[in-house]
């Protein structure tokens, strides 16, 4: 975070450490919080006293320490962004430090190279973006915002209202970093919200590049500064105006395991305080990826203005690139301002600051009322959110008490989706997981460490972290007890990293962050269930975790998945046996549901029976990887929702939902066109575009009593010769 | 050229089942995508169950459609595939010339598979080269390959789903060849009548190496 030494637009190759300070804060579902990449990833840089604080804290809080002066010259010009690096504290922020966004972010753009940046101009661009600027400063700061956001040759939009996108910045770059957020925006009528000014974290040299607009998906920007250590990387993305920005602040913050100085005591009362308890999300470093990728491209093109960010969802998908502008109107009106800054820098400022003004001054009143269902859903939004974390008390722990008290309420409240931010939290607490991961202390380490992994070539070793020293009489033991999988199963496991969820930006990149973790928690697996080994499939499910938690967190989820450890019903065992040798439990899931969707969807049961389109044909990876294959990401969590609390039987639901409601789209059809668009790649044309829809039909199905008898029925079925009841299936002649 | 692709939909004179087997990650679903669409996607997920392509081609003077078969290649999954080998008429069998144990595995674990599962006594086999614009990454030579399909009796041909090498080539090589064997025809026709072929001369295609 200091050097303002030049850096190259080149993402070092070795993955390891790059890190985003910044966070996007995807709408309402954004949260991620940072976290070292790696687990073994440590700073190896002292950081400057007061930089170590990079981060978004709720304006709320107010960290005591003052302000340091940040030690990148680069940073001098001190801007609302400046002050929410260093960990400035007060509300109102030093004269010198709050100089009108405006100047700013004229200054901003002056000092091109500079380093640091991004919080004024996020700001300002956020506000616009959002149209909740005021007409007056805050609209003049949007319009330099541009400039400035060029001449630091980043695009940062803060996701307006959400100030959840920030995220306490690489903390393995950054230990003790917590994110702090001094209110920056000035709006006329934003001022008292905190989130319109959240400040992008900040990063270090960023080099200079023009960045086309930001798209209405997220989209990450940024640059990696070349040194591994100090690489930092910030991106946002602008998003529509999120729901719920206070309450996603609050959450935007995050611990980091090795707080120091100053930073380390607000830090760890923070975390203390189960308000601040914060799942760990890795979109932090999604985005670096991201932006990455996007330098990449930038470069392809030979940083024309043509270069085009890759865009991505809010989870890290990529979406498909548009080939020209023509996107949509926000869009174009940004591109313009982006364009116009690009080429006349402050020429351009006039007209863009009517056309803002226009937009501010003349609002539709369907905006306005548009507005205000927005704010009505953020305040619902956010008495969720409190409602969960209460529920969920300091890092989960009072889950598994509340669950048992009031079972009813618990369920219906995941029923309805657990509220983003807290998803990796409840995911890890609801499954089980957590009371794995503490009564195994080490245990993932320890087994990370087992020796003979050769197989794994050097980049992918390092994942694994060396277990402390304290751990070390858990790993003895853990080497005594277990032995690393064979060189056959490890190279498995490589080969399909690839293959697993390969247009997400954390997955995408060869031996890139989300591949070692996935590597890792995978191993691990595989080491810790010699049975389970490795099958295709647990890699999705892994990877879904780990969008959402850490490396440890994933491996005990994933475990309590496998054996069924949470609240799942005793008789519905674990996932397990779905990939011991032979998948008996597949085979008798494909069963059941084949025998449910008769008594579910009877005529479509029927039609496909006669066409011998048998669920082994479509749904092996439903249960397989719980959905993880093919369901679009935000239905895919709330099925998951449901799934980690209620178990396999969700899935039943949901695979019968899924068939009930498109059933008469399917009745018409013939075998071909029946598997075509039963298909992974199909599927998602099938569904209610609502998850909410899908899972509301989905709870409407009861399948527990059933799948019991079902599953005696198999049980009895194998013992006169197994797979009768699946006659017909792959056993089509053609 | 006696092989046109994807003929009009009117009438089908044979259709026929194809299978794809081979280990994990020696590109199935890459072959598959290559013929069935002509694209190639380097960041494919893995197969997990089965996946399904249907191309039509024309083959002569018949028209016929191919059901192609994708796999899952990881061993766990084979109580489950297997049930897939009924009925087909053609088996590719893949593997990798930078991993020279997937061709091992053809003969050590799919052959016997094969053996085992396969409802055609006749099904025509075909062994796969894929990869072979891997360059100096390459671990298993054109002669390896074609002796091991040569010893058993497969038709032979090496491809890259990537570059687009010989892929249409071997599927077509493959149907003229099912075509050629009169008791596989007996239930692909849609349409019942005569199926005995003038069988084309040999000498199409350059991977020409049935010694059934």
């Amino acid at each position: 975070m200091t050097g303002a030494s030049d850096n190259s637009i080149i993402p070092n190759p070795a993955p390891t450490v790059v890190e985003a300070c910044g966070e996007h804060g995807p709408a309402p579902v954004a949260t991620s919080r940072g976290k070292p990449l790696l687990p073994d990833h440590q700073p190896a840089v002292a950081r400057p006293s007061s930089p170590c604080f990079d981060a978004s804290i709720a304006a709320s809080v107010k960290p005591s320490s003052p302000p340091a002066p940040h030690p990148n010259p680069g940073c001098a010009p001190k801007s609302p962004a400046a002050a929410c690096r260093s960990h400035i504290p007060s509300p109102a922020p030093p004269p010198q430090q709050t100089g009108p966004v405006q100047e700013a972010a004229n200054r901003a753009a002056a000092v091109t190279h500079i380093s640091a940046l991004a919080a004024a101009p996020a700001a300002a661009v956020a506000a616009p973006a959002n149209g909740h600027a005021g007409a007056g400063a805050a609209a003049a700061a949007a319009a330099g915002a541009p400039e400035a956001n060029q001449a630091a040759g980043t695009a940062l939009a803060a996701g307006p209202a959400d100030g959840a996108g920030h995220e306490p910045g690489g903390n393995g770059g950054c230990p003790g970093s917590l994110c702090s957020t001094a209110p920056v925006a000035e709006g006329p009528d934003e001022g008292s919200r905190p989130a319109a000014g959240s400040p992008p974290l900040l990063l270090q040299q960023q080099q200079q590049q023009h960045i086309p607009d930001p798209a209405p998906q997220p989209v990450a920007t940024t640059q990696a500064a070349e040194e591994p250590e100090e690489t930092s990387g910030a991106g946002a993305e602008p998003p529509p105006a999120p729901p719920h920005q206070l309450e996603q602040r609050r959450e935007s913050q995050a611990g980091s395991s090795s707080p120091a100085g100053p930073a380390a005591q607000v830090a760890s009362s923070l975390l203390s305080d189960p308000d601040y308890e914060v799942p760990r999300g890795t979109l932090t470093e999604t985005q670096v990826l991201l932006s990455l990728l996007e330098q990449k491209q930038g470069q392809r093109l030979d940083n024309s203005s043509s270069s085009r960010p890759v865009k991505v969802d809010r989870y890290g998908f990529v979406l498909a690139v548009q080939e020209d502008g023509s996107d949509d109107g926000g869009d174009g009106r940004r591109r313009d301002i982006g364009a116009a800054a690009s080429t006349s820098g402050a020429a351009g400022l006039a007209p863009r600051l009517e056309r803002l003004l226009d937009r501010e001054l003349r609002l539709p009143l369907r905006q306005r009322r548009r507005r205000r269902a927005t704010q009505q859903a953020e305040q619902q939004y956010a008495a969720r959110l409190r409602k969960w974390r209460k529920m969920l008390g300091g890092g989960g722990a009072a889950l598994e008490e509340y669950r048992r008290r009031r079972p009813e309420k618990f369920k219906r409240r995941v029923r309805k989706g657990v509220p983003d931010p807290l998803r990796g939290l409840a995911w890890l607490a609801i499954s089980g997981g957590r009371k794995l991961k503490e009564s195994n202390p080490g245990l993932f380490a320890a087994l990370l460490s087992l020796k003979s992994c050769d197989a794994a070539p050097a980049p992918m070793r390092d994942a694994p972290a060396t277990p402390p020293a304290s751990a070390s009489a858990t790993a003895s033991a853990a080497a005594a007890r277990y032995s690393a999988p064979s060189a056959d199963v490890t190279l498995c496991i490589m080969r399909d990293l690839n293959r697993t969820f390969p247009n997400n930006i954390y997955f995408m990149q060869r031996q890139g962050p989300g591949q070692k973790a996935l590597f890792s928690v995978l191993w691990a697996t595989a080491a810790y269930r010699p049975a389970v080994g490795y099958v295709q499939g647990m890699g999705f499910l892994a990877a879904v975790l780990l969008l959402y938690m850490e490396a440890e967190e994933a491996f005990w989820t994933l475990q309590a998945m496998l054996q069924g450890a949470g609240g799942w019903p005793e008789d519905q065992g674990g996932m397990e046996r779905l990939y011991t040798a032979g998948m008996p439990g597949l085979q008798c899931c494909l069963y059941q549901f084949k025998r449910l969707l008769r008594e579910v969807a009877p005529r479509l049961a029927a039609r496909l029976d006669r066409e011998g389109v048998d669920p082994e044909l479509y749904a092996t990876h439903w249960f397989n990887t719980a959905f993880a294959y093919t369901l679009p990401f935000p239905h895919l969590l709330r099925v998951w929702d449901s799934f980690l609390a209620e178990g396999p039987k969700t899935l039943f639901r949901v695979g019968l939902a899924v068939l009930q409601y498109a059933e008469g789209r399917l009745l018409g059809l013939r075998f071909e066109a029946l598997l075509a668009a039963l298909s992974a790649r199909k599927l998602p044309e099938l569904l209610p575009p609502d998850p909410h829809q899908l899972l509301a039909r989905a709870s409407r199905i009861a399948v527990s009593r059933r799948l019991g008898q079902l599953r005696e029925e198999w049980q009895q079925l194998g013992q006169q010769g197994r797979g009768r009841g699946r006659q017909g299936g792959g056993g089509r002649i053609f | 050229m006696a092989v046109e692709l994807q003929p009009t939909e009117s009438a089908i004179d044979f259709t026929l089942k194809i299978l794809l087997l081979g280990d994990s990650g020696v590109g199935k679903t890459s072959l598959l995508t290559r013929f069935a669409h002509d694209n190639f996607d380097e960041q494919v997920a893995s197969t997990i169950g089965v996946d399904f392509a249907v191309k039509k081609l024309s083959v002569y003077d018949k028209r016929v459609k191919l059901t192609v078969w994708d796999t899952a290649g990881q061993e766990k999954f084979r109580t489950l595939t297997t049930t897939f080998y009924r009925g087909a008429k053609g088996i590719i069998m893949v593997y990798d010339v930078s991993r020279p144990d997937t061709l091992l595995h053809l003969e050590e674990q799919w052959m016997r598979e094969l053996e085992l599962h396969g409802t055609e006594a006749d099904a025509v086999r075909m062994v796969v080269a894929n990869k072979v614009d891997v360059g100096d990454a390459r671990r298993v030579s054109w002669h390896e390959g074609s002796d091991f399909a040569r010893r058993h009796g497969c038709l032979f041909a090496e491809t890259s789903a990537k570059t687009n090498i010989a892929v249409a080539n071997a599927f077509e090589e493959l149907v003229l060849k099912i075509l050629e064997t009169p008791s596989l025809l007996e239930d692909a026709g849609l349409r019942s009548g005569t199926v005995l072929l003038d069988s084309p001369q040999s000498g199409y295609g350059v991977y020409d190496y049935c010694y059934c």
